[in-house]
């Protein structure tokens, strides 16, 4: 995530934001099947361990003890939060690893699978030429009964520099183009919409055992799979600066007539800057 | 007209200054300042509620709320657009800066829109209006799809919009969006993009963006350019078929009276 300047992760245990509290409930469920003796979960762009800081509270010591957990995340003092609640949380194994998200795949052994994989309040952050890749390694990562947990937000308050927050439709665009390019066709994941305070999140999860393609065959997939989701993404995100650029001519021309028109202006601007950018690197 | 000017005494200075323009185009101010201090605060009998805000007009704010819950036209008047709260962004408003009579052309426009909205909603207020300000914003929802399907298109309720999406007969769907609160709240650009973007996802021909308020000048082009329907529900639900909808084009509201920045007739 090397392009955003001013992205902020905090650290709150006293209040739980629904996207986390969302990644616990789903790991709750899958420590509780009898038949599981160990979960692998890679939490990934994990900032400053948001989501395990409430493991203590809602999965009990016997949970936590089959639970492996893979921290990944750019060198910064967050990562090293992150692996001090680890270390305090009795887990079978923890594994903290820094790098840029884009070569997170290499960070692992080949042959290491996850169980479960969390993207939480990140993808706005990841640069829109790595997202294909990123998001497919993610999936090629899973096990077999493997979970891919995504949730971001709409719109950033404040705006972030350099960021592309990506709606709810967008991801279910950007995931339809990664599922047909492993040849999944008729697995369609819900994309859910979240009303919050000020933004509206999305999230999307999706399940490995639904994608129907052996590891091998995935792997053979995953360069078309890559391409398909970067055209897709590149499809969205023009898509996208026509609408923006049609909706700031019509703000320069009329003026913003309430307060809402006028916060909206000012992320349009920042989406401008953000989108035009991208798309003339790809140029 | 009957304009009341909501302020706090330490923006009095401001209060002056709108109401003498708005006295000078013909209006009656109502000046709660000049209220007996006892008795009832007149606002039944008003056209238009103004109310100068900043962040500490806390009880701006309160009779604000209340003025909403009336369904009156309202226009907030701010020195800066940080002056109006995150709960009253949908509302018109007009930044008049330190001196009122620096923007005195914007502040015509803006009462001149105000007051013509407030016009034909009057005039146009329906039975189907009464029966809608009794409503919550689900059950609105209700009535639309209602409509739909009353008129042989089979519905969804879609979990990423907030109305639905419409499969009519001829085969089109029409992806339907809904902006009801607050009542009188005013339709801006993002919700047309929003809009237009969700159509391209689930493939709609059609998009009908639906409000009880009104909208922006600059949601109503950008509205026209991306093919997207603004409509009130009144219109919608006092429609007689899916034609008439198509044939009558996008919402009323045009040609109130707004001028383009650099003052020219839009």
């Amino acid at each position: 995530m090397s392009a955003i300047a001013d992205s902020a992760s905090i650290l709150d245990t006293s209040r739980v934001l629904a996207q986390h509290q969302a990644a616990v409930i789903l790991l709750q469920g899958r420590l509780a099947n009898p038949a599981v003796g160990l979960i692998r979960w890679l939490d990934l762009a994990c900032g400053r361990g948001q989501i395990i800081a409430h493991l203590n509270q809602n999965i009990s010591e016997q949970g936590r003890a089959k639970l492996e957990y893979y921290a990944y995340d750019i060198d910064n003092q967050g990562l090293r939060t992150a692996g001090k609640l680890a270390t305090r949380l009795n887990l079978a194994n923890h594994n903290i690893t820094t790098g840029d998200i884009r070569s997170f795949d290499n960070a692992y052994e080949k042959e290491l699978r996850f169980d479960f994989v969390t993207l939480t309040n990140s993808v706005h952050e990841v640069n829109s030429d790595d997202i294909a890749h990123v998001l497919v390694d993610c999936v090629l990562r899973l096990s077999p009964d493997g979970q891919l947990f995504v949730y971001d937000m709409e719109t950033l308050d404040p705006p972030e520099l350099g960021a592309v927050p990506w709606r709810g439709d967008d991801a279910a665009r950007i995931v339809t183009a990664l599922l047909g390019g492993l040849g999944s066709t008729d697995y369609r994941p819900e994309v859910g919409r979240w009303q919050h305070t000020k933004t509206v999140g999305w999230n999307v999860t999706l399940e490995r055992k639904h994608i129907k393609c052996s590891p091998e065959e995935a792997a053979d997939r995953r360069p078309m799979a890559i391409m398909q989701t970067a055209a897709t993404i590149r499809a969205v995100l023009q898509d996208r600066l026509l609408r923006c650029k049609k909706a700031l001519e019509m703000l320069t021309k009329f003026g913003a007539e309430t307060k809402e028109e006028s916060d909206e202006r000012t992320r349009l601007l920042y989406e401008f800057w953000a989108i035009s950018r991208v798309l003339e690197v790809k140029s | 007209m009957r304009i009341y000017v909501a302020h706090e005494v330490s923006e009095r200075g401001l209060a002056v200054g709108f109401m003498q323009i708005a006295r000078d185009l013909g209006h009656e101010i109502v000046d709660p300042l000049e209220l007996p201090v006892t008795g009832e605060v007149p606002l039944g009998g008003i056209d238009l509620y103004v109310a100068i805000v900043s962040p500490r007009s806390n009880s701006v704010y309160f009779e604000l709320g209340i003025v909403a819950a009336m369904r009156k036209e309202i226009l907030l008047l701010a020195r800066n657009a940080d002056s109006v709260v995150d709960q009253a962004a949908a509302f018109p408003y007009l930044v008049i800066g330190e001196d009122v009579f620096h923007v005195e052309d914007e502040v015509k426009n803006a009462l001149e829109r105000a007051l013509a909205i407030r016009n034909s909603r009057a005039h146009a207020h329906t039975s189907i209006d009464k029966r809608l300000d009794a409503l919550a914003t689900a059950e609105i929802r209700n009535e639309v799809l209602l409509w739909f399907s009353g008129h042989g298109a089979s519905v969804e309720k879609d979990v990423t919009s907030s109305g639905g999406i419409a499969h009519l007969p001829n085969g089109e769907s029409v992806v339907i969006e809904l902006k009801t609160w607050p009542p009188q709240g005013v339709v801006s650009v993002e919700s047309v993009r929003q809009l237009r973007s969700y159509m391209s996802t689930v493939g709609a021909t059609r998009g009908l963006l639906l409000t009880t308020g009104s909208a922006t000048r600059a949601a109503m082009e950008l509205a026209s350019s991306e093919g997207v329907m603004l409509y009130t529900v009144n219109e919608l639900l006092g429609s007689g078929s899916l034609d008439e909808v198509w044939k009558r084009g996008s919402w009323a509201g045009k040609g109130s009276g707004k001028k383009n920045k650099d003052g020219s007739d839009t």
